[in-house]
C-alpha cells in the first residue's frame, strides 16, 4: 500500500493537469466557505453537470478536492466577522470573533489556517489507516451507540458552561427543546409548528446559530461602536508575527490538535452524525481538556484550534463509509455519493481491491487540497485582516446583510427570517445577561440525533440497550465525564481559597 | 335575407375575412405565450437531490422545445414536498411555473394528512419521467428469505423505513396491514443508512426503490422477498405481493401502490392554466423527455427515465384520488396517524 501511495504520489505531483485541477478545486472551495450560506453541498451540486465533461478521476478529485477545504473557506467569516460559513464553523466563532475583537485577528486566522492543514492531513492518514476497521466498527455502531454518544457530547456543556452550570444546562435544555419544534420522527405528528409548513423540518440549524452567535454581536457593536475602535487601528493591523503566533500556538497545543483531528475524523466516519457534531463535541473536548476553562468564550485560541481541525479531518472520515460502503457519511457525502455514480464510479467494499490507485490518489488529493488551501489564505491573510477594520457603521449593516443572505440560502424559505429575528432577540438576552451559548449550540445539534436513536433502541432492545457491552462502556466514559468537570471544579474552588 | 342589404353584406364579408385568415401554428402559440420569458421550475428538495437532478437536466433541454428565454429551478426544501406544492398551487396560472411532485404529497392526500390544503387533482399535470420497482428485501441473516417465512413466524419482523409520514412508512404500514402478518416497523432509518442497519441486525429488513437496492442484494447481504409494488414484473422469480391477498380493499390498498410507485417523478403546472399553455408545456415536456441528447445525458448521469404524458398522468391520478377516497377511512387507520 505505501508502494501504492508512493507511485500515486509522483504522478500527481507529476501531471500538471492534475496538480492544475487541484488549485482550482481548492480555490472553488474556499471561495464557497467564505460566502456564508453557500457551503460543499452546493458547491458539488453546482459542478456536477461541469465535472462531467471531464474524465472520471479528473472530476472525481475535482470534487474532493473542493469538498475538502470548504471549512477552512469558512473559518475567514467566522473568525473576522463573527459569521460561521455553515453549521460546523460556527464553533470557532465562539472564540475567534472575540480574539478578532481584542486585536488579535492576526493570530486566529494562523491557528485557524495551521489547524485546518493539521486536521486535513490526520483525516488523510485516518482513511488509510482505517480502512481495515471501517466495517466492523461501522457494524457495531447502532442506534445504542448513537444515543450514548450524543449524551456524551452533551455533558460537555458542563465544560462549556462558564462560572454557572445551571446557567448552561438551562441554555442546553433550551437547545434541546428547539429540537422538539417540527414533525415528530417517530408518529410524524407535528410538533410546535404553530400550524407552519416550513417548521416541518424543524428549526433551520444555520438560522439558529446566526441568530444566537452574530446577531448579538451585531446589535451590542452598533449599540457601542466606539468599544471595538477604542483600542485604535494599531490593534487591528495586520502584523505578520500575528499569524506566525497563531500557527505557533497550534505547535504548542499539537496533542489537543492531535486529539481533537482523531476525534473529528471518527465522527465523521459514523454515518448520521453530521459535521455539526464533530466541531461542537471538539469544541467541547478543547474546554474539558484546559486547563484553564474559564478562558473559553472569550478569545482562547484553543477554542479556534480544537473545531478547525475537527472540521477538516472529519471529511477525511466521512470518505470511509462513502466510498467503501457506499453510505454517505454526512449531508455533503451523499451528494458527493451521487456524484461519484455519475462519473462512473460505483463506490463500495470492492473499491480498495479494484481501484487501489484510485483511493490512494484520494488520500493524497486529501492531503494536498488542505495544504494548498492553507499557502492560498496565508498569502491573502493580511487583506482578509482588513476586513475586521471596516468602522461599526459600515460592518455592522454588511454583516446583517450576510446573515440574512446565509439563512435564505440554508432554509430556502423566507420565513426563516421571522424565525432569525425571534432568536436574535433571544440570543442578545443571553449575552446581554451572561448566559453561555455554546451549550444551547450543542443541545440543538445533537438533540435530533438523541430522540430519534433513544426511540429506535428503545423500539428494538427496549431498556435492555442499556446493558450492552459497548453501551456499558459509553456510559462509563459518561460518568468519567460527568466526574471530571466535577472534581477539576472543586479543585478550582480549593485553589482560590 | 336580401343580400343587397348593407348588415348581411357586412356580416358576409366578415366571414369571409374571418374564414380566409391563416391558423396559428402550434410554434406561434408557444412563442406567443413562451417567447422571452422565464419558466421556473420548483424542486422539493435542496440541491444535488434526486428531484433536482431531474429538474435541473430537464431544465437544461427544455428549451429546445419551448421557446423560453430561461429556466430557473428554484430548490424549496420542507415538509416532504408540501411546502413546494403549495407554492406550486399559488402560483400565477400563467404556464410559467411549474413544480416537480413527489410520492409523499401524493400520500398526503390518499390517507389524509395534515398539511394538503387543496386537492391534487385541481392541478394541471404535465407528465412524469421515471418510474420504479418496489421491493421488500430482507437481510440475509435475517431468517427471513421468503413469503412463508414472513406470514408464519412466531417473533415480531422488525422492518425499517424512513421518518413517520414518509413515502417508505406509508407504504410499510399498508403493506403489513394487508398481508397481517407479525412485523413492528422502526421509523428513523433513511434509505443509505438502512442497509447498514440490515447488515448489523438492527432491523430484519425494509421496503426499497430497486435500483437503490440492487448492489446491496448482488453483493449477498440482502434479499428481494416480493415485489411490493410497480408497473410490470421485476423478476419472474420473485414473488408478487398481489399473490398473497384477497378482497376488495387489499386490491385497493395495492393498486394505490402500485399507481404511486408508477408515478414518479412528476411534473404539474398551477390549476387554471388555460389549455392551451398545458398543451404546450406538455408537448414541450414529452418532446424532451424523448429528445435523444436528454436521453444520452440521463444515461451518463444514471437517471432512469420512463416517461409520461399530462394525460396519463391525469386520468392515472384521478383513477388513484377516486378508488383511495372510498377507502379513505380504512387506509388512514392501516397507515396509522390520528390526524
Amino acid at each position: 500500500m505505501l508502494a501504492e501511495l508512493l507511485s500515486v504520489s509522483l504522478s500527481v505531483v507529476g501531471s500538471p493537469a492534475t496538480l492544475a485541477t487541484i488549485c482550482l478545486a481548492t480555490l472553488a472551495g474556499v471561495m464557497f466557505g467564505i460566502v456564508p450560506g453557500l457551503g460543499g453541498k452546493l458547491a458539488i451540486a453546482l459542478f456536477i453537470p461541469v465535472v462531467t465533461l471531464l474524465e472520471p478521476t479528473t472530476g472525481l478529485i475535482f470534487l474532493v478536492s473542493m469538498h475538502a477545504v470548504v471549512h477552512t473557506g469558512g473559518s475567514i467569516p467566522s473568525i473576522l466577522l463573527g459569521i460561521p460559513g455553515s453549521g460546523p464553523d460556527a464553533a470557532t466563532v465562539v472564540d475567534g470573533y472575540p480574539m478578532t475583537q481584542q486585536g488579535q485577528a492576526g493570530r486566529a486566522l494562523g491557528a485557524s489556517l495551521l489547524a485546518s492543514a493539521l486536521g486535513g492531513l490526520v483525516g488523510a492518514l485516518f482513511l488509510l489507516a482505517m480502512l481495515p476497521l471501517l466495517e466492523p466498527l461501522l457494524l457495531s455502531i447502532g442506534p445504542p451507540e448513537f444515543f450514548l454518544l450524543a449524551l456524551l457530547g452533551i455533558t460537555t456543556i458542563a465544560a462549556v458552561s462558564g462560572n454557572d452550570l445551571n446557567k448552561g444546562i438551562i441554555a442546553a435544555c433550551f437547545g434541546l427543546a428547539l429540537t422538539c419544534v417540527g414533525l415528530s420522527p417517530h408518529s410524524g405528528e407535528p410538533r410546535y409548528t404553530l400550524g407552519q409548513l416550513f417548521l416541518w423540518d424543524g428549526v433551520d440549524f444555520v438560522t439558529a446559530i446566526l441568530a444566537i452567535f452574530v446577531i448579538p454581536e451585531m446589535v451590542a457593536a452598533a449599540i457601542a461602536p466606539a468599544r471595538l475602535e477604542q483600542g485604535g487601528s494599531r490593534q487591528l493591523e495586520y502584523r505578520r508575527n500575528d499569524l506566525w503566533a497563531g500557527m505557533r500556538d497550534v505547535v504548542v497545543h499539537r496533542w489537543l490538535a492531535l486529539r481533537t483531528s482523531v476525534l473529528g475524523a471518527l465522527i465523521g466516519m459514523i454515518p448520521g452524525l453530521g459535521g455539526d457534531v464533530a466541531s461542537w463535541v471538539s469544541y467541547g473536548h478543547a474546554v474539558q481538556s484546559s486547563r484553564d476553562p474559564q478562558r473559553f468564550g472569550q478569545g482562547a485560541v484553543e477554542g479556534v484550534i480544537g473545531p478547525e481541525t475537527a472540521n477538516n479531518a472529519k471529511e477525511g472520515g466521512a470518505l470511509l463509509p462513502t466510498l467503501f460502503l457506499g453510505i454517505p457519511g454526512s449531508s455533503g457525502m451523499a451528494v458527493l455519493l451521487g456524484a461519484f455514480v455519475v462519473l462512473g464510479i460505483q463506490p463500495g467494499p470492492d473499491m480498495l481491491a479494484t481501484q487501489q490507485p484510485l483511493v490512494m490518489q484520494l488520500v493524497l488529493v486529501l492531503a494536498l487540497a488542505n495544504v494548498l488551501a492553507v499557502l492560498v489564505l496565508l498569502l491573502l491573510a493580511r487583506h482578509l485582516v482588513n476586513l475586521a477594520r471596516f468602522p461599526t457603521l459600515i460592518l455592522v449593516p454588511v454583516v446583517l446583510c450576510l446573515v440574512i443572505t446565509g439563512c435564505f440560502l440554508s432554509s430556502h424559505h423566507w420565513q426563516n427570517l421571522l424565525v432569525l429575528l425571534l432568536l436574535g432577540a433571544v440570543g442578545w438576552g443571553l449575552k446581554r445577561y451572561h448566559w453561555p451559548r455554546p451549550p444551547f449550540a450543542i443541545g440543538l445539534a445533537l438533540g435530533h440525533i438523541a430522540e430519534n436513536s433513544l426511540q429506535q433502541s428503545l423500539a428494538i432492545w427496549g431498556w435492555h440497550f442499556l446493558l450492552r457491552p459497548s453501551s456499558l462502556v459509553l456510559l462509563g466514559l459518561i460518568l468519567l465525564s460527568v466526574a471530571s468537570y466535577f472534581y477539576r471544579r472543586r479543585k478550582a474552588d480549593v485553589a482560590q481559597h | 335575407m336580401n343580400c343587397r342589404s348593407w348588415p348581411v353584406r357586412g356580416i358576409l364579408w366578415l366571414c369571409v375575412l374571418l374564414l380566409s385568415s391563416p391558423t396559428i401554428s402550434a410554434e406561434d402559440a408557444a412563442m406567443e405565450a413562451y417567447g422571452g420569458k422565464t419558466l421556473t421550475y420548483i424542486v422539493p428538495n435542496k440541491p444535488g437531490g434526486g428531484y433536482d437532478r431531474y429538474a435541473r437536466l430537464v431544465a437544461k433541454h427544455l428549451p429546445r422545445h419551448l421557446p423560453v428565454a430561461r429556466i430557473n429551478v428554484r430548490n424549496s426544501p420542507g415538509a416532504g414536498g408540501l411546502l413546494s406544492a403549495h407554492q406550486l398551487y399559488h402560483a400565477e396560472p400563467d404556464g410559467l411555473t411549474i413544480a416537480a411532485i413527489n410520492a409523499g404529497v401524493l400520500y398526503a392526500q390518499i390517507l389524509g394528512r395534515p398539511g394538503l390544503d387543496f386537492d391534487l387533482r385541481e392541478l394541471s399535470w404535465i407528465g412524469k419521467s421515471a418510474s420504479d420497482y418496489r421491493v421488500l428485501v430482507m437481510g440475509k441473516d435475517s431468517g427471513y428469505q421468503s413469503p412463508a417465512d414472513l406470514l408464519t413466524t412466531g417473533r415480531p419482523i422488525l422492518i425499517g423505513a424512513s421518518g413517520a409520514g414518509s413515502g417508505s412508512y406509508n407504504e410499510s404500514r399498508l403493506l403489513i396491514g394487508i398481508l397481517q402478518f407479525n412485523a413492528k416497523l422502526i421509523p428513523g432509518f433513511r434509505g443509505d443508512n438502512s442497509q447498514l442497519a440490515i447488515r448489523r441486525g438492527d432491523i430484519d429488513g425494509r421496503i426499497f426503490s430497486y435500483s437503490s437496492v440492487s448492489n446491496f442484494v448482488d453483493a449477498g447481504e440482502g434479499q428481494i422477498v416480493m415485489q411490493v409494488a410497480g408497473a410490470g414484473v421485476l423478476d419472474e422469480a420473485v414473488p408478487q405481493v398481489r399473490e398473497f391477498v384477497s378482497g376488495e380493499f387489499d386490491t385497493v390498498v395495492l393498486d394505490t401502490l402500485d399507481a404511486v410507485t408508477d408515478l414518479g417523478r412528476l411534473s404539474a403546472a398551477p390549476p387554471g392554466v388555460s389549455a392551451r399553455r398545458l398543451a404546450i408545456l406538455r408537448q414541450a415536456y414529452a418532446a424532451t423527455l424523448s429528445d435523444p441528447l436528454f436521453l444520452d445525458d440521463a444515461a451518463a448521469l444514471r437517471l432512469s427515465i420512463s416517461p409520461g404524458t399530462g394525460e396519463f398522468v391525469e386520468d392515472r391520478l384521478n383513477a388513484l384520488f377516486a378508488g383511495a377516497q372510498q377507502y379513505k377511512q380504512q387506509l388512514k387507520n392501516l397507515a396509522g396517524g390520528s390526524q
